[in-house]
C-alpha cells in the first residue's frame, strides 16, 4: 500500500478558492505577528524617545528663564536679560528642529505599521501567487538579517519594492550593538540595555549583569586587579542579592586568574564567552521586538517538513513529487519529528490522481493496488483485460476487487 | 516535657571528686586556667600534673585565633605541634581563610588579593575549598562585607568555630582528649536517650536537651 501527500486539486471552484483565502487571512494573522509587532515597537521607542528629550528640554529651559536676571535696573541688567532670552530662544529653535526630525521619524514609522496592515488585509483579496511570492521575499530577507547578510537583505528588500514590509533598520540597530561585543566592548550594548531598563527589568533580563560579568573577567584576564575590585563593587554588587552564585564565581578568578587550570574557572577566560554574549543580546532584542527567535525561514521550513515527514518516505519508495525524495531535505528533516497521519491518503501509481470514494482503490489478485479510473480504462482498451504495471500480470478486469480505506 | 521519676536518680551515687574532675576539664579544656586553679585552691584539690602541659601555649593559640590574628596562631601552633598543619588541610586552609577575612575587615584589599593568590590559590584543585573560596572572594565585591550575604564569615561565631577547632587539633595531637568531659557527658547522654526512644518507642523518652534539663 502506497502512502502519499495529498496535492490540491488542479482546478478549484470559485467557492473554494475564495474559501482558501479566508483561511489564509486568518493564518496570516497568527503566523504574521513580527509583522505587525517589530514596527509597532520601533515606533512605541521613538515616540518614547522623542516624549523624554522634549520633556527634558523644556524643563531647562523653563528653569533657565526663572533664574533670568532681574530687569527694572540700568541698561547693563536690561541688557543682559536680552542676551539671556536670546540665548533661551536659540536653545528652543534647536528643540523644535529636533523635534520635526523626530515627528518625520515617527510618520516613517507609522507608514511603516500602515503598509503591514494593508498587507495583511490584501490576504483575503488580490493575486494568490503575488502574495506567496511577496511572503517569500520577506522571510529570505529575515533570514538574512538574522544572519548578518545586511547588503544582500538591503538589496533584495529594494529590488523587491518591499522596504516597508522588513526591518532593516531593526536589525541595523541590532549590528551596532553585535559589532561591539564582538570587538570585546560592552558600552553600546549597556547603553542599548539603559534604554530599554524598565522594560528588561520587567522580563527579568540578565543581559547587563553578565555583561559587567565579562567586563570584570577581562579586568582580572588584564591583571588590573584592584580596578576589577573597585568594579565589582560598583556594578556587580548590585546583583548579589539574586544572583550570588555567579558573582562568587566570577569573583573567584581573583585567585585563579586567566593562566589557571581549574575548569570552571578556564571558561571565563576563554573568546566564546563573547561569543555566548551576542547570542543573549540577540535572544533579548528579538524578545523585545516580539520577533521569533529563530528565523522565519526555518520555522517555515521545521513545520512544512514535519508534515511530509513520514516512515514511508525513508523506505526508498519516495515519489519524485515529494520533496523528501531530495538528500538536501532529508538531511534537514532528520532532526524532525514523523507527522501524524490518521488516516490513509492513496494516489494511484498509473495516473498519480488520488483514490477516494469516487476514484476508490482496485485489487489486483497479486495484492498490488491501482485506481477504478486508471484500470477502466485499460480494460476499455484492452478487451476486458488489464496488465499489472509491476509485474506483468494479466487478468479480467472483473477479478478485481474493490478496496476500502478508512 | 514528660519528667522522669526523680526517685530514679536517688539510688545513684555522684562522688564530689567526679563532679569536680568534670568541672576542671572544662576549665583546663578551654585554658581557664587562673580559675582552675582558684577552683582547685577552693576544694582542697591538686592539680593534676598533665593538666597543666602546653595550656599556657593553647591559650595564647586560642585568642590569637578570636582576635583573627591567624598567622600568629599559626606560628605558634607550629612551635606546640609540629606537622599539625601539614597534616590537616581542613584546619590550615580554615586558619589561612581567617587571615584573608581579617585583611578584608581591615580594607586592606591589596594585601587580600596578594595573600589569597599566594596562599589560597594552592588549595583551588580541590572541590571544597573551591566553593569556600567563592565565598571567601566574592566579600571583595562589596564596600561594606559586613553588610554582604557572606557577612557571617566575619562574625565572631565563625572564629570560634575555628578555635575550637585548632584546640582539639593541638589536644588530640598531644594525646590528650579532644572534648572536655562535660562534652562527652552529654553527648552520651543524648545518644542514650535516642537508644531508649528507639527501643521502648516514641512519646516515652523525649530527645534530650540539655537546654530544657537546665530550666527544671
Amino acid at each position: 500500500m502506497e502512502m502519499a501527500i495529498d496535492t490540491p486539486s488542479p482546478s478549484p471552484s470559485a467557492s473554494s478558492a475564495a474559501a482558501g483565502r479566508q483561511t489564509r487571512a486568518a493564518e496570516s494573522v497568527r503566523l504574521e505577528h513580527q509583522l505587525l509587532r517589530v514596527p509597532l515597537e520601533a515606533l512605541k521607542s521613538t515616540v518614547r524617545t522623542n516624549h523624554r528629550l522634549a520633556e527634558k528640554e523644556i524643563a531647562a529651559v523653563l528653569s533657565s528663564a526663572a533664574a533670568a536676571p532681574g530687569g527694572g535696573g540700568g541698561g547693563s541688567g536690561d541688557a543682559a536679560a536680552v542676551d539671556h532670552l536670546t540665548s533661551l530662544v536659540s536653545r528652543l529653535h534647536g528643540l523644535k528642529r529636533k523635534m520635526e526630525e523626530g515627528a518625520r521619524a515617527e510618520e516613517l514609522q507609522v507608514q511603516r505599521c500602515r503598509a503591514r496592515l494593508n498587507r495583511l488585509a490584501s490576504a483575503s483579496s488580490g493575486d494568490d501567487a503575488e502574495w506567496e511570492e511577496l511572503r517569500l521575499k520577506r522571510i529570505l530577507v529575515d533570514y538574512m538579517l538574522r544572519m548578518s547578510y545586511y547588503d544582500t537583505a538591503a538589496n533584495l528588500a529594494e529590488t523587491s519594492g518591499i522596504q516597508d514590509l522588513v526591518d532593516v533598520d531593526v536589525f541595523l540597530d541590532a549590528k551596532r550593538v553585535i559589532d561591539s561585543l564582538q570587538n570585546k566592548e560592552i558600552a553600546p550594548a549597556l547603553a542599548w540595555c539603559a534604554e530599554n531598563r524598565s522594560r528588561l527589568k520587567k522580563s527579568k533580563s540578565k543581559l547587563e549583569f553578565f555583561l559587567r560579568l565579562q567586563e570584570f573577567v577581562e579586568l582580572v584576564k588584564a591583571k588590573n586587579f584592584m580596578h576589577a575590585i573597585a568594579y565589582a563593587r560598583k556594578y556587580l554588587s548590585p546583583w548579589g542579592a539574586t544572583h550570588m552564585k555567579e558573582l562568587q564565581r566570577v569573583t573567584a578568578t581573583l585567585v585563579f586568574r586567566s593562566s589557571t587550570n581549574c575548569a570552571p574557572y578556564k571558561v571565563l577566560f576563554e573568546q566564546n564567552q563573547w561569543d555566548s554574549l551576542v547570542d543573549q543580546f540577540k535572544q533579548e532584542f528579538c524578545k523585545l521586538y516580539g520577533m521569533t527567535l529563530e528565523p522565519l525561514l526555518n520555522i517555515y521550513m521545521q513545520a512544512g517538513l514535519t508534515a511530509l515527514k513520514t516512515p514511508f518516505c525513508f523506505d526508498g519508495n519516495c515519489p519524485k513529487e515529494d520533496p523528501l525524495s531530495l538528500p538536501g531535505f532529508r538531511k534537514l528533516a532528520e532532526p524532525l519529528p514523523f507527522s501524524k497521519q490518521h488516516h490513509s491518503k492513496l494516489v494511484c501509481y498509473i495516473t498519480k490522481e488520488l483514490m477516494d470514494t469516487e476514484n476508490p482503490p482496485l485489487v489486483f489478485p497479486n495484492g498490488y493496488v491501482y485506481s477504478t479510473k486508471a484500470l477502466d480504462e485499460m480494460a476499455k482498451k484492452n478487451g476486458g483485460k488489464v496488465t499489472c504495471p509491476r509485474t506483468g500480470d494479466i487478468c479480467n478486469y472483473t477479478d478485481l476487487v474493490k478496496a476500502y480505506i478508512s | 516535657m514528660m519528667d522522669l521519676d526523680p526517685r530514679l536518680y536517688e539510688n545513684v551515687s555522684v562522688s564530689d571528686n567526679d563532679v569536680r574532675n568534670i568541672v576542671l576539664s572544662y576549665l583546663m579544656h578551654n585554658c581557664f586556667k587562673e580559675t582552675a586553679e582558684t577552683f582547685l585552691s577552693s576544694t582542697g584539690l591538686e592539680l593534676p600534673v598533665d593538666y597543666t602541659v602546653d595550656v599556657d601555649k593553647r591559650k595564647a593559640i586560642f585568642s590569637f585565633v578570636l582576635e583573627g590574628n591567624a598567622l600568629k596562631a599559626i606560628d605558634l601552633t607550629e612551635e606546640l605541634a609540629p606537622n599539625l598543619l601539614e597534616n590537616d588541610m581542613d584546619l590550615h586552609f580554615d586558619l589561612l581563610s581567617l587571615h584573608f577575612i581579617e585583611l578584608v575587615r581591615s580594607r586592606k584589599c591589596t594585601e587580600a588579593l596578594e595573600f589569597g593568590q599566594k596562599k589560597l590559590t594552592p588549595f583551588g584543585k580541590v572541590p571544597k575549598y573551591v566553593e569556600k573560596l567563592e565565598d571567601f572572594m566574592a566579600l571583595l565585591a562589596y564596600e561594606e562585607p559586613e553588610k554582604s550575604p557572606m557577612f557571617h564569615l566575619l562574625s565572631p561565631e565563625y572564629r570560634q568555630n575555628v578555635a575550637d577547632s585548632l584546640n582539639r587539633a593541638v589536644l588530640a595531637h598531644a594525646n590528650r582528649p579532644a572534648y572536655s568531659s562535660l562534652e562527652r557527658v552529654i553527648q552520651q547522654a543524648t545518644v542514650v536517650r535516642q537508644y531508649l526512644q528507639q527501643e521502648v518507642g516514641k512519646d516515652s523518652y523525649p530527645p534530650f536537651s540539655l537546654k530544657a534539663f537546665l530550666n527544671k
